[in-house]
């Protein structure tokens, strides 16, 4: 048997080992995924689920319990939407009834974020399951890639399509309840449904989610970073070196050593929206009514090399404490 | 039969204090190697710095690949069960078995189906419900179920009743071990294995204290029991360990260190030692190479 190997025959087998190394990556990097999934099924799933359903069942006994004042007044309402005299009315209601929703939804999944950052690497060495999980033919850069890119990205979208599910049966019950009481004055319900503006806050706010990862990037890396680290209470480890470096820097300012903060400063200004901040002033101008970009340019505008550089330390450094320390 | 497992010169610290001290020994195909050592003889540490797990000086081979530079490609055809506790206790069966057939390519799910299905282990059952010897089954169903080269086992039946650490190393024999592939076990309990072994090292304060196979050694030592009348003479045979029972003193010889004209049944009986009864003398006495 000729098994004389040609230069067309070594390129294929290499472009057929690169295909294979691929699609074995990428089916450990979706089981992965998986894996954190099921592990934080309760706060990634039933969470959103049942904030959604008491908002919603909030939603019904407010409807149900109309007094005749509010009927009428929305009776009113729809004969002025109707008359197309509630422009304004439907603009900041859409924007209203958006943001609320979703902020209870966003800040609820900020919370996850933050406990899931905590503990990702912490359970898995409390429980002793790290020896299990490297016994699996996974690097660690994907582990540590997977559970950033969970926390950073997965987390906030479950709770960005759990506060759109939740509108959308919201908009749907109204709406029954509107038919049910006669409050579709000559249609002015369906004029109501078609003008409202929901569809550019919500973009806006799933447009937001990558350029959060990257502004808070130095944060959830510190969290990851504090996880791997703590043998007990990773919580305290990642907030007691900042309290620490905060106080003795004020003890310093106290005592005259130092004339302004810089930690403090640092902090308070990368985290903050202030008054100089120029998308402060184009939320004011543009008051409730927003672009598509909004919020991505918000916090774009907050990401800076530092930021970037800090992060990546960080998260450097979490890997190589996943990868050299000895977990037992 | 090829080399399939060398470690040359691996030194490990922690600290000052130095838990691996120039480690040299080597594992061929068909061979079961038991590293048998007390509390904090560095076992663990060795078989950490043999799978990658953690930082040595020295160079270690398995297959081929480097552990601590090539971890990932190397655990495609090596397969490790630290301890029966380290399985995730919030994953269900069904998780567990999809998600080592998804990330490992040379995993069957088939074969550890079959295994579990002679147990009373149920797919939907949840890890942290099941008891010790059946997470002990179930790792043993997903580990055998990897097409590895190499198995380590670290204390794997640890805590075990009898029975199932029994059932342990029988179904390691009948499903894992063949000819073109090498296991290495740490355990306390060295008489329920040593039919088993091939192979031994003797570990003690980080060091080699010995590494011979099982054939040779059970040859190479000898329990002599002397009554008290021979019991001085029988002394100058430098024995490793000494135990006087009931006017019967037993005493562990290395035949390797006797002059070749010795006659050891002049001073009394002579038995074939157990491998337990070498890793007393061996750890008692010191070194012994």
């Amino acid at each position: 048997m000729n098994t004389t190997t040609t230069p067309m025959s070594d390129s294929t087998n290499r472009s057929s080992n690169a295909s294979t190394d691929y699609k074995r990556v990428m089916q450990q990097t979706l089981m992965s995924f998986k894996k954190e999934v099921w592990e934080y099924k309760t706060t990634l799933l039933w969470l959103p689920l049942v904030l959604g359903s008491v908002l919603l069942i909030a939603l019904v006994f407010e409807a149900m319990l109309l007094n005749d004042y509010q009927t009428n007044r929305i009776m009113e309402l729809m004969t002025a939407i109707n008359d197309g005299k509630a422009e304004q009315f439907i603009s900041q209601g859409s924007f209203m009834f958006t943001h609320a929703l979703f902020g209870v939804f966003l800040l609820s999944g900020f919370f996850v974020q933050l406990r899931y950052f905590i503990s990702c690497l912490f359970d898995e060495r409390r429980d002793l399951s790290i020896y299990f999980w490297r016994s699996m033919p996974v690097s660690d850069t994907l582990v540590i890639g997977v559970k950033f890119f969970t926390g950073a990205i997965v987390i906030p979208l479950v709770f960005l399509f759990a506060a759109l599910i939740t509108m959308i049966i919201g908009l749907v019950v109204l709406s029954i309840f509107a038919l049910l009481l006669g409050l579709n004055v000559d249609g002015s319900l369906w004029t109501l449904l078609g003008n409202l503006d929901i569809s550019t806050a919500v973009f806006s706010m799933f447009l937001g989610v990558i350029p959060a990862m990257l502004w808070l990037f130095p944060i959830y890396a510190w969290l990851m970073l504090a996880s791997i680290f703590a043998s007990k209470a990773p919580f305290l480890w990642a907030s007691l070196p900042i309290v620490i470096l905060a106080l003795v820097e004020t003890l310093l300012l106290s005592t005259g050593i130092r004339n302004s903060p810089i930690l403090i400063d640092v902090i308070t200004s990368y985290l903050g929206f202030d008054a100089t901040d120029s998308i402060i002033f184009g939320m004011q101008a543009e008051a409730m009514n927003i672009s598509g970009l909004f919020y991505a340019q918000a916090m774009l505008a907050k990401v800076s090399i530092g930021g970037l550089v800090v992060g990546s330390l960080f998260l450097f450094a979490t890997y190589w404490l996943r990868v050299n320390r000895s977990h037992s | 039969m090829s080399e399939l497992i060398s470690l040359n010169n691996v030194s490990k610290s922690y600290g000052q204090k130095k838990v691996l001290d120039n480690v040299n020994f080597s594992v061929s195909e068909g061979q079961i190697l038991g590293l048998v050592g007390p509390n904090g003889a560095g076992k663990t540490s060795c078989l950490q710095a043999l799978l990658g797990l953690s930082k040595y000086e020295g160079e270690i081979d398995v297959l081929g690949f480097a552990p601590n530079k090539q971890r990932t490609k190397m655990l495609e055809k090596v397969a490790y069960i630290s301890d029966v506790a380290v399985l995730p206790k919030w994953m269900t069966v069904s998780q567990c078995i999809e998600y080592v057939a998804n990330v490992h390519t040379n995993f069957d799910q088939n074969k550890a189906m079959a295994f579990l299905a002679k147990t009373n282990i149920l797919q939907q059952d949840k890890v942290k419900a099941l008891s010790k010897g059946m997470v002990t089954q179930l790792h043993l169903a997903l580990i055998l179920a990897i097409d590895a080269q190499v198995l380590v086992l670290d204390e794997p039946t640890l805590g075990l009743d009898i029975l199932t650490r029994r059932q342990f190393y029988t179904h390691l024999l009948e499903d894992f071990y063949t000819e073109d592939k090498c296991i290495i076990v740490t355990t306390h309990q060295i008489e329920e294995i040593e039919h088993i072994l091939t192979n031994v090292a003797f570990i003690k304060d980080g060091k080699i204290a010995l590494l011979e196979s099982t054939e040779t050694l059970t040859t190479r030592f000898r329990v002599l029991a002397v009554d008290n009348e021979h019991k001085e003479n029988a002394q100058q045979l430098n024995p490793l360990y000494t135990n006087s029972m009931m006017g019967i003193t037993s005493m562990l010889i290395d035949t390797s260190t006797l002059p070749s004209d010795c006659d050891l049944p002049a001073y009394g009986k002579v038995q074939s030692p157990t491998l337990a009864d070498i890793f007393v003398g061996t750890m008692t006495n010191g070194d012994s190479q």
